[in-house]
């Protein structure tokens, strides 16, 4: 009895090994901070593609597996997880978060091999040759900033005078990310920047920064913040009657942002990386489908789409990584992608081994009746000079 | 069994502990601590590093609030001052990290005195505000001076080297932490069985009585000032370390009130408690993510929900403790070890 017990106990040890283990995945993510309206939608959508991943037969046979811990928007504590991703969990990649976090873990990141897919679209961590494992995963906020320059410039007709801009940031390494870059820009291509404006990350009154802008001003605006505390920009700036034009980045504006400011939001303009929810794109049925069957009572924004896109990205790297996936594979396969479709939810996808930049281009969008319409697509030059800053 | 006091000379009264068991007990728990990280995990490891950086810096504040009766909602600032000085001194000045957290740390004291001031005519709430003023300036001066600090960027910390031996893990720097975490808890126990612990005490008690019989106020409030940032000041020095980046959101006004809470379960006024306290605070979030984490192959969703359960639980916790057991968890470890100590024949 005992003996068979022990072939039992042999085989029940000897079959667990044979069945492939799944690939682990580092899932960093911000439910609790203030950076949370991207969060909840991005926690969501990677959940979503790994389980939809995981039901077409996983990647090269096996599952994937995320492996998550929430952040509240805290370096030290992505400093932690990321700690335990490495050592403990054996990740082969990270779907980082912010900005702060992913800048102060390059210098781990590139010791330990780790290919870290982020949030954080900073223009910092786009040159290889500095940080070889880090992938933005869109089109980084220098490019956003150049974009938004060029489209000033572009549009201004008044030959009297060059356009007058402003910078509105956030006071944290996300929002202040593309700002020497966009000075230094502004002053290439002959555009004013009169005033830079920072406020608070978790904001509730921007009406001291508006007031010292209006005394200067500009023409146009650039926010760059998260969508939860733009509109607190928006209506500061329509109840004190300023006249400037806004433009706000990736991050600032989506689908919400209507609902949050009601009339201080129209005319506002916005640049934007991904598809919107229910939007006419290739992969949308999938994840509309998807919703419907799996969580038809809750709605969804942009960020959503986000989780989707950087999660089919990896797999997508893991795949061609081929059967025994290392970080440097992964890291290469990445850096094979060219014009990559990504379901259609952004321009297609490129990174090689010299420009970490995944698309130079992107959509403008504006506020107009309440809802957020696409004007056109708009793109920048993949200049080399602006890599990493 | 031992029913009484058998205090017969003056060494049998100054000994530090009564009975052989735990001194034995205790070197026990060293041994197995030093033990800890050839086995542990680098999660727990992490864990427990943080509850030691935890458990130096809730002593210190307890010393301050649970012995002095000085409450200070400034210990965030007190810990950031320790930690930028540390890696200011070290990346800026190159000092080695042995001199750079000693010298760290008696910074901090010189800044715990001089926002120790206020103590000498404020009380209470009033005490309380004053501190928060400190937590404010101090944030502001971090954000802003930004050739120092790099403003809210922050920046990172190369690993302290112990001979050219480098402390860049966490089972490394865990030695560092604990070598640190034993005399701060005995300096503590010491302190409450010398003159200065007992002015503490006395002024906490009634400042006036206290004053009467001879204590100077001036002197034991800025003494208890000192004292608590400097426990501060270690503590974020070793925060500097671990996590390897000083960064201003690193101590916000929620980690003070993190600390107060430590002191307020673990126990006001014990050195114990604030052990207990630090370890509760710094595993409930953990214990939380680990059953949500557990959760998710049952239902994807728990992750999202448990994450915003954490600060319930903190708050419930709290009411909890303030209601039902004012002194903590020390005092339920008390309760439970004398039914023990007596029992079946409890009298």
């Amino acid at each position: 009895m005992r003996q068979l017990l022990l072939a039992l106990l042999a085989l029940a040890l000897g079959a667990a090994p044979a069945a492939a283990q799944a690939i682990k995945i580092g899932n960093l993510v911000d439910l609790t901070g203030p950076t949370s309206d991207q969060g909840k939608d991005i926690a969501q959508g990677r959940n979503d593609a790994v389980q939809y991943i995981n039901e077409k037969g996983g990647v090269n046979g096996r599952k994937l597996e995320l492996v998550s811990v929430e952040y509240g928007f805290q370096p030290p504590r992505a400093v932690a997880a990321y700690k335990k991703f490495v050592e403990d969990d054996k990740v082969l990649l990270v779907l980082g978060y912010g900005t702060p976090d992913t800048e102060a873990l390059r210098p781990y990141i590139t010791k330990d091999k780790v290919p870290y897919i982020s949030g954080s679209y900073s223009g910092h961590l786009t040159d290889p040759k500095m940080t070889p494992y880090n992938f933005p995963g869109g089109i980084d906020y220098t490019s956003q900033i150049r974009i938004f320059l060029n489209w000033v410039k572009e549009g201004w007709k008044d030959t009297s005078r060059k356009p007058k801009v402003a910078f509105i940031f956030a006071d944290n390494a996300y929002g202040r990310a593309p700002i020497e870059a966009g000075r230094a820009y502004a002053k290439e291509i002959g555009v004013d920047l009169v005033d830079e404006e920072v406020i608070p990350t978790v904001l509730t009154d921007a009406t001291s920064q508006l007031l010292t802008m209006k005394q200067k001003d500009p023409d146009f605006a650039y926010i760059n913040t998260n969508t939860q505390w733009v509109p607190v920009v928006l209506k500061d700036s329509y109840k004190l009657g300023l006249k400037t034009k806004y433009v706000v980045n990736n991050y600032g504006i989506d689908e919400r942002t209507p609902a949050l400011a009601r009339e201080a939001a129209e005319g506002v303009y916005g640049i934007q990386d991904v598809a919107y929810w229910g939007e006419n794109v290739p992969g949308m049925k999938t994840l509309m489908d998807w919703h419907a069957k799996h969580h038809p009572n809750d709605t969804h924004a942009s960020p959503y789409m986000r989780g989707w896109l950087w999660t089919l990205m990896a797999a997508e790297a893991i795949k061609r990584a081929g059967p025994n996936p290392t970080g440097e594979g992964v890291k290469k396969a990445l850096e094979s992608l060219r014009e990559w479709d990504t379901w259609g939810i952004t321009p297609p996808f490129t990174y090689t081994n010299e420009d970490h930049r995944p698309t130079n281009r992107a959509r403008l969008v504006v506020v107009k009746g309440g809802k957020v319409v696409p004007v056109r697509e708009v793109s920048v030059e993949r200049d080399m000079k602006w890599i990493g800053r | 069994m031992r029913c009484g006091d058998f205090r017969v000379s003056y060494a049998s009264d100054e000994r530090i502990f009564e009975t052989r068991l735990p001194p034995v007990a205790l070197a026990a728990l060293l041994a197995l601590l030093a033990l800890v990280p050839l086995v542990a995990g680098t999660y727990w490891l992490d864990v427990l590093n943080r509850i030691g950086i935890a458990i130096i810096g809730a002593i210190g504040l307890n010393i301050l609030v649970g012995f002095t009766g000085q409450i200070s909602i400034g210990h965030a600032a007190f810990l950031s001052v320790g930690a930028y000085s540390t890696a200011i001194l070290e990346v800026k000045a190159g000092v080695p990290f042995w001199l750079a957290i000693p010298l760290a740390a008696g910074l901090t004291s010189g800044f715990g005195l001089l926002f120790g001031v206020p103590s000498l005519r404020l009380k209470g709430l009033y005490l309380a505000i004053a501190t928060l003023a400190a937590h404010f300036i101090t944030a502001y001066v971090i954000i802003h001076w930004e050739r120092m600090t790099n403003g809210v960027l922050g920046f990172n910390v190369p690993p302290a080297t112990v001979f050219g031996f480098p402390l860049d893990s966490d089972a490394r720097i865990f030695y560092l932490i604990f070598a640190l975490v034993v005399p701060a808890v005995f300096f503590a126990k010491n302190l409450f069985r010398t003159k200065v612990g007992r002015a503490f005490i006395a002024v906490r008690d009634r400042d006036v009585a206290a004053a009467v019989i001879g204590v100077s106020l001036y002197r034991y409030k800025l003494l208890a000032f000192v004292i608590s940032s400097f426990y501060a000041g270690v503590a974020g020095g070793l925060m500097a370390h671990h996590s390897r980046i000083v960064f201003p959101d690193a101590f916000s006004l929620l980690v003070a009130i993190d600390y107060l809470a430590m002191i307020i379960i673990g126990g006001m006024g014990s050195i114990l408690g604030s052990i207990y306290g630090a370890a509760f605070m710094t595993l409930l979030p953990e214990v939380l993510k680990l059953g949500a984490t557990s959760l998710t192959g049952v239902y994807p969703n728990a992750f999202g929900l448990i994450a915003s359960a954490r600060d319930i639980v903190f708050g419930l916790a709290i009411i909890f403790f303030l209601m039902y057991e004012p002194q903590g968890l020390a005092r339920i470890w008390m309760r439970f070890r004398s039914f023990w100590k007596l029992w079946p024949y409890a009298y």
